[in-house]
């Protein structure tokens, strides 16, 4: 066949360069609705769901089990089953029915009863319904704090260029698992450089993560995996009652907490048994309901790749999101791996997001360079930084980041790296040189600074460890060298933990540590002139991106 | 009790070790008079913000501070080796049972205990016991 020079040149197009498949649903490869998906229904007898969605209790999984007794208002649950599936979704997207209403209604339905709702809802009514339904009433954004080195000395400035930039929660993780306690301070330390009220985590393997939280090194924890099917529970090592007992070990030392799951994971693992993502997903959702954490991150996350293949895989995601609002959790909204090669493609997932706002519309925007992000890369990444304020401004969103400037980046790169600086060596840990300091607040990654005495630096970690440095350690080594105003800081985001208010649904801080969640500022959506607007100081600081033409310049 | 807590009912509040928020500051500190135990929150915090939850319809995150109040004196090992053993096939069913009993006995976690008797129950029925 003689070829087509136009076809020649689409093929060569990134979006080609993206993987697709049919949907087969036998292996779980089908987005929204499987025929193998249960018919939804329920059962109470005594003041106990005896069946849930085709299933009796003696056929339940330890999914449904959990589920059933804590997931579903068993006083609610007759009655909202009643009312059908599309009555449902179309008191959802109206903008005269208020989320507390829907809120009411959605917590006494089963997963099957809510996947069926989804299905009901396009694009463009999922993400109206997320503009009510969203928990807190103003979005907010979370960064991946991350580099190749693990170089806490480029985490804690790139925490505090972060915080500068807008992000409300940071969260690291590291390529040598031993680093964690070393990026677990810098990132502390590194985000109240930058703005005050940044929650901190360090993602790493479950009793890290505690003991990390324990210590006074992190505020809040998000990597606890849920999934949609038994033997993809017992294979990621957990069950819903193991999960439940984590989540209050948490609550008991007072960290803030959310889970994680995502669609795709259940296909990755080789056991989606037919379902659909949307219903697996929905049964993550209810597990973390349940358990009584919070919030969630979900949106297929790191399984990305696999929803992101099958036809209506991008409105699933934005559906998966939506349940989670619609449960009454945090959502912190996925957009991180990296997915596409397309530009246009992925920023078109993006907005489903950005558009309607989001809990976090991130759960991870690499505020480093892709190459350094340690989590397989982000959708956006810092040098979308630019990209992203446009798109703000373009269309008066509020995505939850500012322009900023040069001199203020500087300034707050220098100030988090001094400070570790001077923490490292009033600890007695590795030494940060002042060249190390230089190259890290001038640089863009890692590839721009020295290098660090990786074993030096793992030797002190460990006597870190042992010598059971904690919190109120670091709090006294910036009081003791200078850095009165960020010990401070410190202080006042460990007394969060005290107090426990950050605990409460969708709970950020702003710049003063005030708390800000879904008890004291729920999304009031109720059509045009409510909810939250864009406006005032905060669409003058949107408006501000830094290279505007000057009219006297013309 | 109005929310957030820290703003309205900031004096009475007390950290596990019965300090008071305006005694956790940087001179304390310095002088070396708050230790990281002070900085933990306490059963009451826990017992009121899951009053807060309740308040605002959602009885499952109440549940869940409910445990946690529960979980505040137990050491840190002493919880994460429960957690662990209420992992799938790490426990038999004995054992989770004479875990549900350490919890009622050692820390009247009544309500963590009623979890992990549940977990046994729904283990023994799925074959995840060892």
């Amino acid at each position: 066949m003689k070829q087509s020079k136009r076809m020649e040149a689409l093929r060569r197009r990134p979006i080609n360069k993206d993987g697709y498949i049919n949907e087969w649903p036998e292996k779980g490869f089908v987005a929204m609705s499987s025929p193998y998906d249960p018919k939804p229904s329920v059962k109470v007898k005594d003041g106990m769901v005896v069946e849930l969605d085709g299933r009796s209790r003696e056929e339940f999984d330890f999914i449904d089990q959990f589920i059933a007794d804590y997931a579903i208002r068993v006083d609610r649950t007759e009655r909202a089953m009643a009312i059908s599936s599309l009555e449902i979704a179309r008191k959802i997207v109206d903008i005269n029915i208020s989320r507390k209403e829907i809120l009411e209604i959605v917590s006494g339905i089963t997963p099957a009863k809510m996947t069926e709702v989804i299905n009901y809802l396009n694009v463009v009514e999922m993400m109206m319904s997320m503009q009510k339904m969203r928990a807190r009433k103003t979005p907010a954004n979370q960064a991946h704090i991350t580099n190749l080195k693990d170089d806490p000395v480029q985490i804690a400035a790139d925490a505090a260029e972060g915080a500068l930039r807008g992000f409300r929660e940071e969260e690291t993780t590291v390529g040598i698992a031993r680093y964690a306690p070393f990026n677990a301070i810098a990132l502390f330390i590194g985000s109240q450089a930058g703005r005050k009220g940044v929650l901190t985590q360090c993602a790493v393997e479950e009793a890290t993560e505690l003991e990390l939280g324990i210590r006074g090194f992190t505020t809040y924890a998000e990597t606890m995996s849920v999934y949609g099917t038994e033997k993809v529970f017992v294979d990621g090592d957990d069950t819903p009652y193991s999960k439940a007992f984590l989540a209050s070990a948490y609550a008991s030392r007072g960290l803030k907490t959310r889970f994680t799951s995502g669609s795709g994971s259940e296909v990755l693992m080789g056991s989606a048994e037919q379902k659909s993502m949307l219903y697996l997903e929905t049964r993550c959702l209810y597990v973390t309901k349940g358990a009584g954490t919070q919030g969630i991150q979900n949106g297929s996350v790191s399984c990305i790749g696999v929803t992101a293949s099958v036809p209506s895989g991008i409105r699933e995601i934005i559906g998966e999101n939506l349940v989670a609002a619609l449960l009454g959790l945090e959502c912190a909204s996925s957009n991180d791996q990296s997915f596409s090669n397309s530009d246009i493609r992925r920023t078109a997932r993006t907005m489903l997001q950005f558009l309607p706002g989001t809990d976090f519309i991130f759960s991870g925007y690499a505020a480093e360079p892709n190459y350094d992000n340690l989590f397989a890369g982000s959708n956006f990444d810092a040098e979308d930084f630019d990209d992203y304020n446009v798109l703000q401004r373009d269309m008066q969103v509020d995505g939850g980041l500012r322009p900023v400037k040069e001199e203020d980046v500087i300034r707050v790169r220098y100030t988090a790296a001094k400070a570790v600086q001077a923490v490292f060596r009033y600890l007695g840990l590795t030494e940060v040189t002042d060249e190390q300091v230089e190259a890290v607040t001038y640089a863009h990654g890692s590839k721009d600074t020295l290098s660090r005495d990786v074993v030096a630096d793992l030797m002190a970690v460990e006597d870190l460890m042992k010598r059971g440095i904690t919190g109120v350690d670091v709090v006294k080594a910036l009081a003791e060298t200078g850095f009165e105003e960020l010990a401070d800081s410190i202080l006042s985001m460990l007394k969060q933990r005290v107090v426990g208010d950050y605990m409460q649904t969708s709970a950020i801080l702003d710049e003063e540590f005030h708390v800000v969640s879904a008890v004291n500022r729920p999304n009031d959506y109720m059509g045009p002139g409510t909810g939250y607007r864009v406006d005032g100081e905060r669409w003058e600081e949107i408006k501000a991106i830094p290279n505007i033409i000057d009219p006297d310049h013309f | 009790m109005r929310y957030p807590l820290g703003e309205y009912e900031k004096d009475s509040i007390r950290s596990k070790t019965g300090k008071k928020l305006s005694q956790i500051t940087l001179d304390e500190i310095k002088r070396g008079n708050v230790t990281a135990d002070d900085i933990k929150i306490s059963k009451e915090m826990l017992h009121k913000q899951g009053q807060v939850a309740k308040e605002a319809d959602n009885p499952e995150l109440a549940g869940n501070f409910e445990r946690a109040s529960e979980m505040v004196d137990i050491p840190d090992e002493v919880i994460l080796d429960m957690y662990n053993r209420l992992r799938p096939n790490r426990s038999t069913k004995l054992e989770l049972v004479t875990m549900a009993k350490e919890l009622i006995d050692n820390y009247q976690a009544v309500n963590c205990a009623k979890l992990v008797m549940e977990a046994a129950e729904i283990y023994e029925k799925r074959g995840i016991l060892l």
